[in-house]
């Protein structure tokens, strides 16, 4: 491949393609918090996290634009206050579900560099 | 396919016609309008006429916000008013910008008659000519659909392989302004167009009806213009021919200057930025006008029509029908002079 | 001065009741009940409408056959005289006394009319983009539901368990550009509802549900839709399909956007199915050569809808989904409903 340069940068796409997600961790966090599965995106988790995260955008993409090599970096500045769990309208364990969710992400990185679980 | 294509016929005048030219298609492929006109003269009988006087539209400007809408629309009716001024009322456009531009402003004078008679005073000041309206107004592809089973009844060639007796496979590419904005001005609609597969299938061929089919090649003036942003459009083409790629055709048609001009030519800038390629068995998708799909298969000489202009090579396709060419014309002029041979052409020769 | 007040019994009275949907038959069972002559019409020969096609009614999964049998059984009354197989396109109107045509030719007469024609489905080829018609496997709701009851098997193909489907909401309703503005109500529950059966038939079978809003606003209907999201991981996809198209495989390929994530997006699926809305009945009867319809929707307009069903003609009642999107218990509530109005019109004037 030449790579010649014309002087602009073909855009990617920033379409989800569903038909390669990986919906693995999905289906195992699922497992054990049915629950996250019912939120409807109404934001009021998001408005009143303390560490600015938006929980609700978090959850479409781990369900339907997960990939492996995704992260949810966000997610790591969780204080765990558990203030979302508080407001939210359909009952999700939403504190639990955020400590939940980057076990599973650190030990599926852990798997792919080697590193033995705890 | 579906009878509902049905639904979405015109009215397309058969005889008599004043054709405007594009600006840019004489560029791109600078046989095609020629062609058209020879075609419609001395294969189908028809009265074609052509004004020295007729202008651009404007369309370019006009997309590029650098022409005023009255600007244009008082351009536009002066190309209306030469016509019936030489006594014709069926407009046959060859670019199909401009067909949706007439068509917008017809449209916009339907609804605002204010406008309208705004614009004729323009024209009356500017011009000293007389506003008129065309009566029948269609795009060239629209003729030849009309024409199509007559040209296939005098046709030499059939769009088939004669290697394996297989009809080609043919991707038909409607440029966005030709029903996008008017589906009831579009032979079959927006969605489910016919006016070329009418051609293909009339002609022996296959038309693919690949996922992307609809979406717009990525020409976009404003997405052109500027060197920088051309990314957006070649990223459009790219998701075309990433569509069309499993299905292996074997050419594509368009009625488009902008299409026909960039699913070909970015072909060749996708093979030298990333590698790919996007015809089978490493071969790029040769493009073809409306009117070169019907000149090959009236039995044209290809250079003489132009097909040398293209950036995909034409020959494994003219192989494919059966179509004799002298390879060493190819880059000649009329008088079998050799004018040169384009410099990147070994590289994108696969 | 003061006027006896005429003793009336109910027998007096004729009553037509047009259409045999669950407005039409709880319309004439109503009547019967109070009394009343009914003259029972339907342009089928069987009664039960649209209902003899569904498989499963939201929101608690019963079979339409029994609920429909459970109907017509109380329909079997001496004082309802069945004329199916007869289309009443018109009725004339006046001194209290109305006559019904089957385009000229008259076939009855009766002191007051409850019209129950109901409504047909939007018709789908008509939203282009999504290939309804063109592709074998894009079908609509009732389609579907066609399936369901007549053998689901259909959705295999080599006899394999569809692998994806997709389900879109709100085509041919709330859309400015076919000229229907309304919501059709139902179709997002019918949306849910059918994407929980494919999910228990297929379990494999990954559901998207295409939608702009999720409008479950019926009795047990949010909790189904939890029930969809949570139990059956139906996946919920805020957005509207923008294009359908076939790919080699012949299966479909979907183009919407994510709303939520602001992202385009694109799922092949093996089949599509668009949940149609409710339109006016092309067999809408006219009163007195008025269509008596809602300049805006097109279904019957309701004189004073707080006060009751009568048309603006007296005597004349809308029951049921002719009126406008109803649900099959809120069409049969309707249906008896304009049989006491009748009733009470009849005895009254």
């Amino acid at each position: 491949m030449s790579g010649k340069n014309f002087g602009f940068v073909i855009k990617a796409g920033r379409q989800i393609d569903i038909d390669v997600t990986d919906s693995t961790l999905a289906d195992d966090i699922a497992l054990e918090v049915g629950a996250w599965r019912a939120c409807i995106s109404c934001g009021s988790c998001v408005a009143t996290c303390p560490a600015g995260i938006s929980f609700r955008s978090e959850l479409p993409t781990l369900n339907r634009a997960f990939q492996h090599n995704v992260e949810l970096p966000t997610l790591k500045s969780c204080f765990l206050c558990g203030k979302c769990q508080l407001v939210c309208p359909r009952g999700i364990p939403t504190r639990y579900l955020s400590i939940l969710i980057m076990q599973k992400l650190q030990s599926r990185k852990n798997v792919a560099e080697g590193i033995p679980s705890v | 396919m579906s009878k509902y294509w049905k639904e979405y016929q015109k009215e397309i005048a058969d005889d008599n016609y004043f054709y405007v030219r594009s600006c840019i298609r004489q560029n791109f492929f600078p046989g095609a309008e020629n062609l058209f006109i020879d075609i419609l003269r001395n294969k189908l009988g028809k009265t074609v006429f052509e004004d020295a006087d007729h202008t651009t539209c404007t369309g370019i400007g006009y997309h590029t916000d650098i022409v005023p809408l009255e600007t244009t629309m008082t351009v536009v009716s002066r190309q209306f008013a030469l016509m019936m001024e030489k006594g014709y009322e069926n407009l046959v456009v060859s670019c199909v910008t401009s067909f949706g531009l007439y068509s917008e402003i017809l449209d916009m004078w339907k609804h605002n008659p204010e406008l309208k008679k705004k614009i004729a005073g323009y024209l009356a000041e500017a011009t000293g000519r007389k506003f008129m309206e065309p009566k029948n107004m269609v795009h060239a592809s629209d003729i030849l659909y009309k024409y199509r089973n007559d040209i296939a009844a005098i046709a030499k060639h059939k769009l088939v392989n004669r290697h394996t007796g297989e009809p080609l496979k043919i991707v038909d590419h409607i440029g966005c302004h030709y029903a996008k904005t008017f589906p009831e001005r579009g032979v079959g609609g927006a969605e489910f167009p016919q006016v070329l597969t009418g051609l293909i299938t009339a002609w022996g061929g296959q038309t693919v009806d690949y996922p992307e089919r609809r979406h717009c090649c990525g020409f976009g003036f404003r997405n052109y213009l500027v060197q920088e942003n051309r990314g957006y459009s070649i990223a459009q083409s790219k998701i075309k021919l990433e569509s069309m790629k499993p299905y292996e055709p074997d050419l594509m048609v368009a009625n488009c200057p902008g299409c026909a001009m960039f699913l070909d030519r970015w072909q060749y800038t996708l093979e030298e930025t990333e590698g790919s390629i996007y015809g089978a068995r490493g071969r790029k998708i040769p493009v073809v006008t409306h009117e070169e799909l019907a000149g090959m298969v009236l039995g044209y000489d290809p250079w003489e029509i132009g097909l040398q202009t293209h950036q995909v090579e034409v020959e494994d396709l003219l192989d494919k029908i059966g179509i004799d060419y002298n390879p060493e014309l190819k880059y000649a002029d009329r008088k079998g002079n050799l004018i040169g041979e384009p410099e990147m052409i070994q590289h994108h020769l696969c | 001065m003061l006027t006896e007040k005429k003793h009336t019994e109910p027998n007096q009275f004729r009553i037509a009741v047009i259409g045999s949907g669950p407005a039409g038959i709880s319309a004439a069972i109503s009547a019967a009940a109070i009394g009343m002559e009914v003259d029972w019409y339907d342009k089928e020969s069987r009664p039960g409408g649209k209902l003899n096609d569904y498989h499963q009614l939201f929101p608690d999964r019963e079979f339409a056959d029994l609920v429909l049998d459970d109907f017509t059984g109380k329909a079997d009354s001496i004082r309802i005289k069945k004329h199916f197989g007869t289309t009443i396109t018109r009725i004339e109107s006046a001194n209290g006394q109305n006559v019904l045509y089957s385009n000229t030719e008259v076939v009855g007469r009766c002191d007051s009319v409850i019209v129950a024609t109901g409504f047909d489905f939007f018709d789908a080829r008509i939203k282009e983009e999504f290939g309804y018609g063109i592709y074998d496997h894009v079908i609509t709701s009732p389609d579907l539901e066609k399936i369901l009851k007549t053998g689901h098997d259909q959705l295999k193909k080599g006899g394999i368990a569809p692998e994806s489907m997709a389900f879109v909401h709100c085509v041919g309703s709330r859309d400015q550009q076919i000229g229907i503005n309304y919501c059709s109500r139902l179709c997002c529950i019918t949306g849910i509802k059918q994407a929980i059966e494919i999910r228990e038939l297929f379990p494999s079978c990954k559901v998207y549900n295409f939608y702009i809003d999720i409008r479950a606003f019926g009795s047990g209907y949010e909790e189904l839709y939890r029930q969809a999201q949570e139990k059956y991981n139906i996946h919920f996809i805020r957005g509207r399909v923008s294009e359908a198209s076939e790919n080699q495989q012949n299966r479909i390929v979907v183009k919407a956007e994510d709303t939520l994530m602001a992202r385009p997006l694109k799922v092949t699926v093996d089949w599509l199915v668009l949940l149609v809305g409710m339109v006016p009945s092309c067999t809408q009867v006219s009163v007195n050569q008025a269509q008596c319809s809602d300049p805006e929707t097109g279904f019957y307009q309701l004189q004073n809808p707080f006060a009751g069903s009568g048309l603006e003609k007296p005597g004349i009642f809308s029951a049921g989904a002719c009126g406008g999107p109803m649900s099959i218990p809120e069409a049969a509530a309707s249906g008896r409903s304009a049989a006491i109005e009748a009733w009470q019109y009849l005895t009254s004037r």
